[in-house]
């Protein structure tokens, strides 16, 4: 990716939907490319942020950490996402985490030009309010699915959630694209790694899941979804 | 019927902050003023319905449930308190309830005249997105509470989050100006209602709180905030 594809993703950005070409020129003009390696960390939690940021190829991690360590990961978020807008409120810390989980290319603009341009642009707003409204509905979901829900339809949820972006379809079946791992699993539904290993072992005797060269497949979605109930 | 002026709600509210006064008196002139009694709904979770609402008396809980029958109440909100700005951008239907857990007044907007001033005032939007911020990041922070602190730990969060709201000073206590059940704390905690009421038995015997007619008072706080703990 070179600096003349910046203004390319920047015009098709949800936030800056309906924006003048000058506003969208400014915006590309202070934009700059990050690289980041597996693990490495964005924003922390307890942390401001001053930038906005673009998933340009990689995936990012967005997770919750207990004060002992345990983390709870979101989302993940993938190219041509953006995210960052809270910094673009205030200067309280972050709540959320933020780490690359493949070695990823990230748009960075400074949060000052952004600001400048919803000052004269106030119609961005409009369109952030829009996104954050979808990120926060999303997230009333993820509550009642991560409170309601006993471990094994966490886990069967966050699988089918993965499949709807990743799965590939096979003569054998939904075959994921990315590698994810149990220990992965166990982290993005907040189950021990243990009991989140038996649950795949079960899987893998009913023949609901099985591995292809380290990816996941999925013969039967339907009988996954199955999986998803209330009660253990 | 309750005598307050629309105008003074939406005045003071932090959506409607830097916009011109007709703009809100034109806002104004689209509010109606709802009675809702005990246990009644403003809006279910699906419902698609798109008006916003902000609290005048009374007490309106928003809550998400599973499809067991278990609530979880996210938040409480009274006098001032704005909701439902959902509805304006989104016709999916709504992702809680909000009840009146006593008999309520609301100030209604209808979205036609939300949507009509942020076309003319986008600014709105910022206001909008600023509280929508500050709620995302509650909601994060509620989450990782229930997710990471043992009930015990949840119960005396939110009884601290009541007393900084609604704390009275007392000669030897902080009073929780509010009537609260511990089936109510089970629902904010998402514990059972025996653990709950386990839980304040041993606090009152150790003389952390206390029963004064029907509402709770804090003897220890500092004790209280010592029970916020992952252990």
């Amino acid at each position: 990716m070179t600096d003349s594809d910046l203004p390319a993703i920047v015009s098709r950005s949800p936030w800056f939907k309906g924006l003048p070409s000058q506003a969208l020129q400014a915006l590309s003009d202070a934009a700059v490319q990050r690289s980041l390696a597996i693990g490495e960390c964005i924003y922390r939690q307890g942390f401001p942020t001053t930038e906005i940021f673009c998933v340009i190829s990689g995936r990012v991690r967005v997770s919750l950490h207990s004060p002992n360590g345990h983390e709870f990961a979101l989302v993940e978020r993938e190219p041509e996402t953006w995210f960052g807008e809270p910094g673009l409120i205030g200067d309280e810390g972050r709540v959320l985490e933020a780490s690359a989980i493949d070695p990823t290319q990230l748009l960075v603009i400074p949060r000052e030009i952004v600001l400048e341009i919803g000052e004269q642009h106030p119609l961005m707003y409009k369109n952030l309010f829009h996104y954050n409204q979808q990120t926060l509905r999303s997230m009333h979901q993820l509550v009642g699915g991560i409170l309601f829900y006993p471990l094994k339809a966490r886990v069967a949820g966050r699988l089918l959630y993965l499949l709807d972006d990743h799965g590939q379809q096979t003569e054998d079946g939904l075959l994921m694209d990315i590698k994810v791992s149990q220990n992965d699993f166990a982290r993005l539904a907040l189950g021990s790694r243990q009991r989140v290993n038996k649950i795949f072992r079960d899987w893998n005797v009913r023949g609901l899941v099985e591995t292809r060269h380290d990816y996941l497949l999925v013969p039967d979605r339907a009988l996954l979804e199955e999986e998803i109930s209330l009660f253990e | 019927m309750i005598n307050i002026s629309p105008l003074d709600l939406i005045s003071d509210s932090a959506w409607f902050i830097g916009l011109p006064d007709n703009a809100l008196q034109q806002l104004a002139s689209s509010a109606s003023i709802r009675p809702y009694a005990r246990g009644s709904f403003l809006f279910t979770e699906g419902e698609l319905d798109t008006d916003v609402y902000c609290v005048i008396t009374g007490r309106i809980r928003v809550a998400i449930s599973s499809s067991g029958g278990h609530d979880f109440a996210i938040t409480d909100m009274t006098h001032g308190s704005w909701l439902g700005e959902q509805g304006l951008v989104s016709d999916t239907g709504r992702v809680a309830s909000a009840e009146a857990l006593v008999k309520s007044d609301v100030l209604v907007l209808p979205k036609s005249a939300m949507v009509a001033l942020g076309e003319q005032h986008p600014l709105l939007y910022r206001n909008l997105l600023r509280d929508h911020v500050q709620r995302t990041r509650e909601l994060y922070t509620l989450l990782g509470g229930v997710l990471f602190y043992p009930l015990r730990a949840r119960v005396a969060g939110r009884l601290l989050q009541m007393l900084n709201e609604y704390g009275i000073k007392q000669e030897d206590a902080l009073l929780v100006d509010l009537k609260l059940t511990q089936n109510d704390f089970a629902r904010l905690a998402l514990g059972s209602r025996q653990r709950v009421n386990k839980i304040f038995r041993d606090w009152s015997e150790r003389g952390i709180v206390e029963t004064r007619g029907d509402r709770l008072a804090v003897l220890n706080v500092a004790l209280l905030e010592a029970e916020v703990s992952l252990e």
